[in-house]
């Protein structure tokens, strides 16, 4: 893991620069508005990572991560509900339950392809939501409430000043990000890589295609689990209709594809223009009935046609002789 | 000569076609065999067998003296077969180097030892120019011997290499001839499909003919060549100079 | 008994138009290889159309059909060649995302324009009921299920007896062949997306006979849709068609045997074991 930190010098001199402006940012803007537009996006960032995983990366594309993200979100609430369990500790136990759904959905779920997989992916996941609503222990329809009016702040992450919150957030996110930018260039992605890009291929080079994909989904349901967790704590309120839709999924695949698929910093520069649009279009637009999800619509139509390669392609050339400058000092190193 | 690879009376049949029937014949450890044939003989789906790509309906096939016939693709490769595809699998996305390097991680320990292997097995196949172009700006000469790179960085013992020669011109078909030789004398095996008849002449220490997914004969270049059976199957009155 | 036969009745009739829509996604998927999230928007559109037709003009939904599926043929087309065309040049992950994109501006602008209310049409020319003692078959509902199987059989007609549906079949099967032989795939793109936006149209303007109009309508049949599609198997029209129908002879018989709750559980295992021992979906694929 040093090794990748030396060898990669310039990028994670450029991370610290960017955590000491994430960190001044909010201390310069105080509106409060903006923090709260800061912790949300942080939750994407981390959501659009993770489905890079298994999406971006090994181009398996699921529309059904909506489910992770409702378990993250319903682990802490419950956790914290019933048994007083600190969102610090139920926070793990979302994500090794997410990643122990993955593993059992994914062996059968993952010799599928295509479409297919998607359609099955979607049909999961509603399947979760239904579940979830009919489940009374769980809170069924009307949800859960997190809130509690004497509980220790830190203990159960319950911050009146939104900006804990985000310097919370921001910890994930860095920490989220280190492992995405470390296995970016570990076997591992490589393997993903080549079965997203020609399967019978893979094999034939010695890759046990089924064994990654499965892993890297594990991967995948883990990380959104984590920023469901998140979610879960920030609005101190969830419920099955707002966390587990279609629309969930699919805005996840959003942030991470018009971002960039398959890099590390996509997602996170998905998230910072998606949330935002959404966010202020909700504010200033939201009376008029769903004038900002047509934005939001007509905004992703056009980066589709014409920014096709996401977000990430405009710094496209920069970044390419940066990817060069990097490669060659992981040979040299 | 110990046999590196045995096929005893190998059977594949899909729904409503039998495309190899009762295939037999073995490769020497150190030989390079060809496999000709009309199109549609079999030859692809014969090496899909032996790859691990699909498996036998009835048959056996023998590697090294372990059975492969039912083994997973990626196993086999572990073992030490290798191979290319008819129309060039390349990682597109990728740099050259990259494509290389998923094939070294098969048996190397690490990713310093896989980048040692990569800048070896560039320079076996006289690509270390173009490390880090982009392998989707590759033209198919180059592609092709992207695809032996990728390969050979699984360290095999046994190449099965799929029409190599299918739309290059005669300097190109050349460089390719050259490379196999070289990879063969570094104790590869190889088992190669090949319609270019002057490639098979030159290149293989015997020939296996294959039509409509039998085969015909077996034996030396010249053999095959003066064969009556051979010729009217397959090499017909001109197809002897062009391929 | 009687139940049995009055969901058998209410299975039928639901998954016709279920099969309308998945012969739309099943078009478009076989043509062009987009997933399009964006018919069951379709049906929504068509519905508003025959809602304000009949509002203004009077005519019955049975008379408002050609209209409907006429408008949304335009609509369809002129969608295509101003958003799809492009998005096809682009990566296949973006073309699945522009339909949904596209779906989500066509529901929020459904709600800006008509408002979020329930609508019905009041007076259809076709109402009461017949009654077989041991079920009640409503008229109403069987007027969309015969309008099903009219357009169901008018596509099986035009796709395999008309020069443009043939030519339609052949860019699915072949594009760069059926670009030597003079099929402007392009063209052919367009129609087969107007054509798939007209028989979602025809399910909308049918369905207004008995369902409520509301522009979040068209979510209730995409995600059964696509279940029909794959079940049906992908590029087979006609396997779409009778997935269709038996999605909803599914939904009507865990409806009525099983707690609302698992119903849809059930439907979902049921999908997700036919996928994994026959991936090809029911009636075989491509």
């Amino acid at each position: 893991m040093l090794k990748t930190i030396r060898a990669n010098r310039k990028w994670f001199i450029g991370l610290l620069i960017g955590i000491v402006v994430a960190v001044m940012f909010p201390q310069i803007v105080q509106i409060r508005f903006v923090w709260n537009l800061l912790s949300l996006i942080l939750i994407w960032s981390i959501v659009g990572m993770g489905w890079n995983v298994i999406g971006g990366y090994c181009g398996q594309v699921s529309n059904g991560h909506s489910m992770f993200y409702g378990i993250g979100a319903y682990t802490v609430a419950l956790a914290a509900h019933y048994w007083k369990i600190s969102p610090w500790i139920a926070i793990w136990i979302g994500v090794l339950i997410s990643a122990g759904l993955a593993f059992l959905i994914g062996k059968p779920l993952l010799r599928l392809r295509g479409h297919v997989f998607a359609i099955s992916t979607m049909a999961i996941a509603e399947c979760c939501r239904y579940i979830f609503i009919n489940w009374k222990w769980a809170g069924g329809a009307t949800g859960v409430y997190i809130y509690s009016k004497n509980a220790n702040p830190w203990l159960s992450m319950q911050f009146k000043n939104p900006l804990y919150y985000y310097y919370v957030f921001l910890g994930f996110t860095v920490l989220v990000l280190v492992v995405i930018k470390v296995l970016d260039k570990s076997k591992f992605f490589y393997y993903l890589r080549t079965i997203k890009g020609n399967e019978t291929a893979a094999e034939s080079v010695g890759i046990n295609a089924a064994k990654y994909k499965i892993r890297a989904y594990m991967l995948s349901a883990a990380i959104v689990s984590l920023g469901g967790s998140l979610y879960a704590q920030f609005l101190l309120y969830i419920d099955p209709s707002t966390l587990m839709t279609l629309n969930i999924s699919m805005m996840i695949v959003l942030t991470a594809v018009m971002g960039g698929v398959g890099t590390v910093m996509g997602p996170i520069l998905g998230a910072i223009v998606l949330t935002t649009i959404s966010e202020y279009s909700r504010v200033y637009l939201g009376k008029f009935g769903g004038l900002d999800m047509i934005l939001y619509g007509v905004l992703v139509i056009l980066i589709v046609l014409f920014v096709p390669g996401g977000i990430v392609s405009l710094f496209g050339k920069k970044f390419a002789s940066l990817k060069r400058k990097g490669s060659s000092e992981v040979t040299g190193g | 000569m110990e046999n590196i690879l045995e096929i005893k009376k190998a059977t594949k049949k899909f729904v409503g076609l039998v495309a190899n029937e009762n295939v037999t014949f073995d490769v020497g450890k150190g030989e390079i065999v060809g496999v000709v044939g009309p199109n549609g003989a079999g030859k692809t789906t014969l090496f899909n067998s032996i790859s691990g790509a699909h498996h036998l309906t009835e048959g056996t096939i023998t590697f090294k003296g372990t059975d492969i016939t039912n083994m997973k693709a990626y196993d086999i490769c572990r073992l030490g077969i290798g191979r290319t595809f008819q129309i060039p699998q390349s990682l597109t996305e990728m740099m050259v180097y990259e494509n290389v390097l998923v094939g070294a991680l098969c048996k190397c320990k690490n990713m310093d030892e896989a980048m040692d292997l990569v800048d070896k097995t560039l320079d076996l196949c006289e690509m270390k120019d173009m490390k880090y172009e982009s392998a989707g700006k590759l033209n198919v000469p180059q592609k092709k011997r992207l695809e032996i790179a990728r390969a050979m960085a699984t360290e095999p013992e046994l190449l099965l290499l799929d029409e190599t020669m299918a739309g290059l011109n005669a300097t190109e078909r050349k460089d390719a001839v050259n490379l196999i030789k070289k990879i063969n004398s570094m104790g590869v095996s190889i088992l190669t499909i090949e319609h270019n008849m002057d490639v098979v002449m030159n290149v293989s220490h015997r020939v296996v003919v294959l039509v409509s997914g039998k085969v015909l004969m077996v034996g030396t270049p010249k053999e095959v060549t003066s064969n009556q059976d051979v010729i009217d199957a397959y090499l017909g009155g001109g197809a002897k100079k062009n391929g | 008994m009687s139940m049995f036969m009055q969901a058998l009745f209410e299975g039928i009739i639901n998954g016709s138009t279920l099969a309308l829509i998945a012969m739309g996604i099943s078009l478009v998927w076989g043509v062009m290889g987009i997933l399009s999230f964006s018919q069951g928007e379709f049906l929504m559109i068509a519905m508003f159309f025959t809602f304000y037709v009949n509002r203004f003009f009077g005519l019955d939904p049975i008379f408002i059909l050609p209209f409907a599926m006429a408008f949304m043929y335009v609509f369809g087309f002129f969608i295509y060649k101003l958003i799809i065309a492009k998005a096809l040049k682009g990566p296949v992950l973006s073309q699945r995302l522009i339909t949904f994109a596209l779906s989500m501006v066509l529901v929020n602008l459904a709600l800006l324009i008509f408002g979020g209310e329930f609508r019905t049409i009041p007076k259809v020319m076709i109402s009461g009921s017949i009654d077989l003692g041991f079920m009640t078959l409503a008229k109403q509902k069987i007027v969309p299920f015969v309008i099903s199987v009219c357009v169901a059989g008018f596509m099986f007609w035009f796709l395999n007896k008309t020069k443009t549906g043939k030519a339609i079949r052949a860019t699915s099967m072949n594009k760069t062949a059926a670009g030597l032989v003079g099929i402007n795939s392009d063209k052919t793109f367009a129609m087969a997306f107007g054509l798939s936006a007209a028989i979602a149209g025809a399910a909308g303007c049918a369905l207004t006979y008995f369902y409520y109009i509301y522009p979040n309508v068209g979510g209730n049949f995409q995600l059964f849709g696509f279940i029909a599609v794959v079940m049906g198997g992908f590029g087979s029209i006609p396997g779409a068609f009778f997935a269709g129908l038996i999605m909803g002879l599914a939904d009507a018989y865990t409806g009525v045997y099983m707690n609302t709750a698992f119903k849809y559980v059930g439907i979902c295992v049921v999908f997700l074991l036919i996928v994994q021992f026959k991936p090809k979906g029911l009636f075989g694929g491509k």
